[in-house]
């Protein structure tokens, strides 16, 4: 790995931390606002009632049921931020594949054109990848953004991964309808990929996405001080 | 043809439905569709019907742009605001561009909503 893609790995991770943080906040927003909405309409409930209104029981324990619904979203919103901003902790590191698919469908989930992505489960012992778990997450997150736009938002995208052989794991997307992908990978992501070793292969109905299971290069590179 | 003052396409159903009932008890009317297709459906059977659109941008069958284009294909003069919590820059510059009046961000104040409202009343006169 080179200092030119070092660096723009750099500044594409920065950028990638922004955009996802940015998502989350949307999702966050969604939350607030039903929270606001429902707390504004308990409010409007209580003048009603001092105005001699009946106020109906029912009602106001579909308004406690809700709020508490969309904490526990707003919980695990929070979950899935945390764990992504821990992705940094460690610059190279056994990385579980069906940890970071979850992750990325999630975080993909809050975009304005995402599309169902379903994940198949995997085998049963996890498999991973010693890898940059960032960097990693960064190429899952990215090729299923650019996934979701060569779709139609009504089709789902069936994630599933395999290990042909000891050496490297494929992360297979399968899609009902290709979308246009010629330009896939752009530039930005094939220097992620080149910076993981990673190769993509698309086929009419699926993407793959090979990842070897030890990158040694990223290693060296990282324990040079040259930190992804 | 029923009149009603907003329209909510909105899949977020808790949202549509708690503001449905706030502005309800301000005897404001409102009709909520929870994806892009129902909406694109009402405003076709009901051209003209409602005052404004409140319209969000992430939706299950159809992108938010796609049901603006098609709002202002079908009834071009009424005002459709995008409220939402998602959304980036190229997102706002897209609905602008295809017409939107505005690109608010969740969450929005009823009395932002009900001043929306009294303007369009205003353009409509």
């Amino acid at each position: 790995m080179n200092q030119h893609t070092i660096d723009l790995v750099n500044k594409q991770g920065l950028q990638f931390f922004g955009s996802v943080n940015a998502s989350i906040s949307h999702e966050l927003k969604n939350i607030f606002a039903i929270i606001s909405e429902t707390a504004g309409f308990l409010n409007d409930l209580t003048q009603l009632s001092k105005q001699g209104k009946k106020l109906e029981l029912s009602v106001l324990e579909n308004c406690s049921n809700s709020i508490s619904e969309e904490i526990e979203r707003g919980f695990d919103t929070i979950r899935q931020m945390n764990q992504f901003a821990h992705s940094v902790d460690d610059p190279v590191k056994e990385t579980s594949i069906a940890d970071t698919l979850a992750l990325a469908v999630k975080l993909t989930g809050f975009l304005s054109y995402a599309g169902k992505a379903h994940i198949q489960d995997g085998p049963a012992n996890d498999i991973t990848v010693f890898t940059s778990p960032f960097l990693f997450q960064t190429l899952v997150y990215k090729t299923l953004c650019a996934l979701y736009k060569a779709m139609d938002i009504k089709d789902e995208l069936t994630i599933a991964y395999r290990q042909d052989d000891p050496s490297g794991i494929t992360l297979v997307f399968s899609y009902d309808r290709s979308g246009d992908l010629k330009d896939f990978p752009d530039p930005k992501t094939a220097d992620v990929a080149d910076a993981l070793k990673a190769t993509f292969t698309i086929k009419e109905s699926a993407l793959e996405l090979t990842i070897p299971r030890d990158n040694d290069g990223l290693q060296a590179a990282l324990a040079d001080g040259q930190t992804p | 043809m029923k009149q009603i003052d907003i329209l909510i396409i909105d899949d977020e159903v808790k949202f549509a439905d708690m503001l449905s009932r706030r502005l309800s008890l301000r005897g404001i009317t409102c009709r909520a569709c929870y994806d892009g297709l129902s909406g694109i459906q009402w405003i076709k059977e009901n051209p003209g019907a409602a005052v404004l659109i409140l319209l969000d941008l992430k939706l299950p069958d159809l992108y938010g742009t796609q049901v603006l284009a098609h709002i202002k294909e079908i009834d071009p003069a009424v005002p459709v605001f995008i409220i939402t919590g998602h959304g980036t820059r190229e997102d706002e510059k897209a609905c602008l561009d295809l017409g939107a009046v505005e690109f608010i961000h969740k969450p929005v104040s009823i009395e932002k909503i009900t001043t929306l409202l009294t303007h369009a009343r205003g353009e409509v006169q």
